[in-house]
């Protein structure tokens, strides 16, 4: 039985690798790709290079592989020789989709080593997570083209029906650029495609953020399709092409997207995805290697660099160059000329109030939004080059939300820290009263906000003055002057980010 | 001896359609079987519901002690099956073709054997695609024999092959039978059957109308043989009544009779001396013994080839 499987295996690779087409498609489209991405100046973000290269391979390998193989081998009477021989259904299409894998993913691991050799992509830190999730995007592709082929009659159908989803699954999938450029409906459509589930797990768990535990609807999802479209693919297999379907089964097909159905349906109510979405988006822009060019530097310890460059790479300040700029090709860095302008560290604004539209206040419904408010102040804060604040006396449970989405990317704006709340917003009993409740819901919502709130209560600072910051760290301060300095520290993300957008618009 | 194929009372309906209406035959070990009859008559289905591919709508089947719609797989395994109209991908080489379907069986015969006896160890890494006809043909039986099967199914082995690449075929399928393998062969072609087969089923319209040696058939069936005779001038519609002639036909421009005779050495005379006596210069004459194709013709009234 195993010899069985193993040799339907090997035969259907050999016949593979001798397939010039497949070949093609398989290995040197995406080199060709690579080539592509490396030239046109796409290297400051090799990671987004091979997000796009995988879930091509994926997507093309899986939808275009088994299935077409089947209706093929039954077009031309091959189908037919298995027929009579001991081995059912069950067995050709699961070595059909062991092979895919088997092409697959050595295919996935040699793109990873182009990208990490020719486009500066890190190696991935969650190789397993990788492997299997891309494993079970393969399967769940591949069982959809099975079961595409097991529904049409005709060569020509197969391709028509295929690439009918092929186009949507590719483009709607958020595969070759984030959704989040979509419109918001469109976003939502999205929600009930495969695809974008593989994508908005593969982007994460490629950058290491995340692992298969932090995607499981969408594993979940890929895993039920896989196994709903080999079960449906094996009961509706046809061995001739003479045997004709009943019309009425071709809508199985949509018993196979019925997982995805489900969490469209859900995504329309609880909108994570979109807003994760929004997250991915922003990391794909995160991500780009970019070196600011010849600005006129101040380092924040007064001293001032008359020409210097700085290197950002994965969000991070990688290196600062004295004298003129290097070569940003030469580090596959995007270039950004600043020649005549200055560029400053974050500014940060140690004493906050979010929730209060601000002055002056015309429409008094403005105080019955403080979300909107939060919102809006915290994007102008950024927009003015103040990159992180510390709100003094709004509720707790308010500041931990926006300090979380602000935090993760889903919306732009300053850095937030929270004040230690006893000392600041208790003025009387009944807004003690508020203020608990408060605090209770920001415990409640989430660990971490429990712990920033211990750890500021702990720093006891009190909204006075400028010291420590909440979790301890001293904020990044590039190097001396003189040297290159190398900063990389957790949590200074969102200000070395904020220096490369606004810093900038401050003139000299 | 023991019986191989078991069949008896078969029907098989496709909705209203009856393919099958009641067939009864068995088959003896070591015997080579034909199974005889025009497009549509049942054979195919006949023959898909023994090898497990089809289910039946009433009756039994037993086939090597199995019953094909119940023990499937195991039947598959012990039985060897050449299909009319299979083909191979493209690419894969000839001795990759025999390794491939014999991971699938519990018995597999020496593939290298099987390439030498078929005349194919020439041609083993050849690519299917380059193969002419009758060597895929041969790669068909191959594979056929691929488990060392006692039974082998044989569906029009020949159908579409050159003459020449026939009479191999024909002489490979004679070496089986003397290996005491049992074949049960369908066929278009009358002298196959008559060349190969030790019994022969001729079937109509789901029925099988006569059975056994093509001998005995030809015999059963006419016992007689068949004058035909070509005169210059019209015979007469009333023709005398001719010793141990059973009936005769004429044509309608009256320059040609058939006439079927039990003792065609007392008919063939006496024709002659009274066409002699009438004047009407003979032209031609034939004697004939019945073809199996006169059987097939004469039971079914159909060509067994269009």
């Amino acid at each position: 039985m195993l010899n069985s499987y193993l040799t339907q295996i090997r035969m259907n690779l050999r016949l593979t690798l001798r397939n010039r087409v497949a070949l093609f498609f398989s290995f040197i489209f995406p080199l060709i790709f690579f080539g592509i991405a490396g030239l046109g100046g796409g290297g400051g973000n090799g990671l987004q290079v091979l997000n796009i290269v995988m879930g091509l391979g994926v997507l093309g390998g899986g939808l275009f592989g088994v299935g077409m193989r089947s209706v093929q081998d039954r077009e031309q009477n091959i189908l037919r020789r298995f027929k009579v021989a001991p081995i059912g259904p069950g067995e050709i299409i699961v070595s059909g989709m062991v092979t895919a894998l088997a092409l697959q993913i050595p295919n996935v691991i040699f793109m990873v080593v182009l990208a990490h050799r020719f486009l500066g992509a890190p190696w991935p830190t969650q190789p397993i997570s990788l492997l299997v999730f891309v494993s079970l995007g393969l399967l769940a592709f591949a069982s959809l083209g099975g079961i595409i082929a097991a529904i049409v009659n005709s060569m020509q159908e197969d391709m028509l029906l295929t690439q009918l989803f092929y186009f949507p699954l590719l483009f709607l999938g958020g595969i070759t650029f984030p959704i989040v450029g979509f419109p918001l409906w469109l976003q939502t459509v999205a929600q009930f495609i495969p695809s974008t589930y593989f994508t908005s797990g593969l982007q994460p768990i490629l950058r290491g953020k995340e692992t298969l535990f932090d995607n499981l609807p969408a594993v979940g999802a890929l895993a039920l399709t896989a196994l709903l479209g080999t079960l449906l693919a094996a009961k509706l297999f046809r061995w001739e092409k003479e045997e004709k379907l009943r019309p009425a089964a071709k809508f199985w097909l949509l018993a196979v997207l019925g997982p995805f159905f489900v969490l469209g349906a859900w995504q329309m109510h609880a909108k994570t995805n979109i807003a994760k979405a929004k997250v991915l988006g922003r990391d794909v822009q995160r991500s780009r290697t970019a070196l600011i060019r010849d600005a006129r530097l101040f380092l924040g310890d007064g001293t001032v660099i008359d020409q210097a460059s700085v290197l950002i790479k994965d969000g991070k300040i990688a290196e600062i160059y004295m004298g003129p700029a290097p070569d940003a090709k030469s580090m596959r860095a995007d270039a950004i000329e600043a020649a005549g302008k200055t560029l400053l560290p974050g500014l940060i604004d140690v004493h906050v109030r979010l929730s209060s539209p601000g002055l002056p206040i015309t429409d008094p419904d403005a105080y019955r939004n403080p979300d909107a408010n939060f919102d809006r102040e915290l994007a102008a804060y950024l927009f003015s080059g103040v990159t992180a604040v510390k709100s003094a006396g709004d509720q707790p449970d308010m500041v931990q939300r926006h300090r979380a989405t602000n935090a993760s990317g889903e919306r732009l704006g300053a850095e937030l820290f929270a004040e230690e709340p006893p000392s600041t917003a208790v003025v009387d009993g009944i807004e003690r009263g508020v203020m608990r409740s408060s605090i209770a819901r920001a415990v409640g919502q989430d660990e971490g906000g429990e712990r920033q709130l211990r750890s500021d209560a702990r720093g006891g600072q009190g909204h006075a003055g400028i010291h420590g910051w909440p979790d301890g760290s001293s904020r990044p301060v590039a190097g001396a002057a003189g040297r290159p300095a190398t900063v990389a520290r957790a949590g200074q993300r969102q200000s070395s980010r904020s220096s490369v957008e606004f810093g900038l618009s401050i003139p000299s | 001896m023991t019986s191989v194929i078991e069949v008896t009372g078969l029907h098989k309906a496709y909705g209203d359609f009856e393919a099958v209406r009641g067939i009864d035959f068995d088959v003896s070990e070591g015997e080579i079987f034909g199974l005889l009859g025009p497009n549509g008559a049942g054979k195919t289905t006949t023959v898909e519901i023994l090898e497990g591919l089809r289910s039946r709508s009433q009756g039994q089947v037993k086939v090597l002690g199995f019953d094909p719609e119940v023990s499937k797989r195991s039947l598959k395994d012990r039985i060897g099956v050449c299909l009319q109209a299979t083909n191979l991908p493209d690419k894969l080489r000839v001795n990759e073709a025999l390794e491939w379907f014999a991971a699938f069986y519990t018995h597999k015969a020496d593939c290298n054997k099987l390439l030498q006896r078929l005349q194919l160890w020439d041609k083993r890494n050849e690519f299917y695609s380059k193969l002419s006809g009758g060597q895929k043909q041969r790669v068909a039986l191959a594979l056929a024999l691929v488990n060392e099967p006692n039974l082998v199914f044989l569906d029009e082995p020949t159908t579409g092959l050159d003459p020449q690449v026939r009479l191999e075929i024909h002489s490979l399928i004679e070496e089986l039978k003397a290996a005491k393998r049992t074949i049960l062969l369908t066929t278009h072609y009358i002298e196959e059957a008559e060349r190969l087969c030790d019994r022969v089923a001729i079937i109509d319209q789901g029925k099988i109308v006569a059975m056994g040696s093509p001998r005995e058939l030809q015999e059963r069936v006419f016992g007689q043989s068949r004058i035909e005779v070509v005169t210059a001038l019209p015979m007469p519609a009333d023709l005398p009544v001719f010793e141990a002639v059973e009936k005769h036909s004429l044509s309608a421009d009256c320059k040609t009779l058939v006439v079927h005779s039990t003792r065609p050495a007392r008919t063939l005379p006496d024709l002659i001396k009274w066409i002699d006596q009438k004047g009407l210069e003979l032209e031609d004459i034939h004697l004939k013994r019945p073809t199996l194709e006169d059987v097939f013709i004469e039971l079914t009234g159909k060509k067994l080839r269009d």
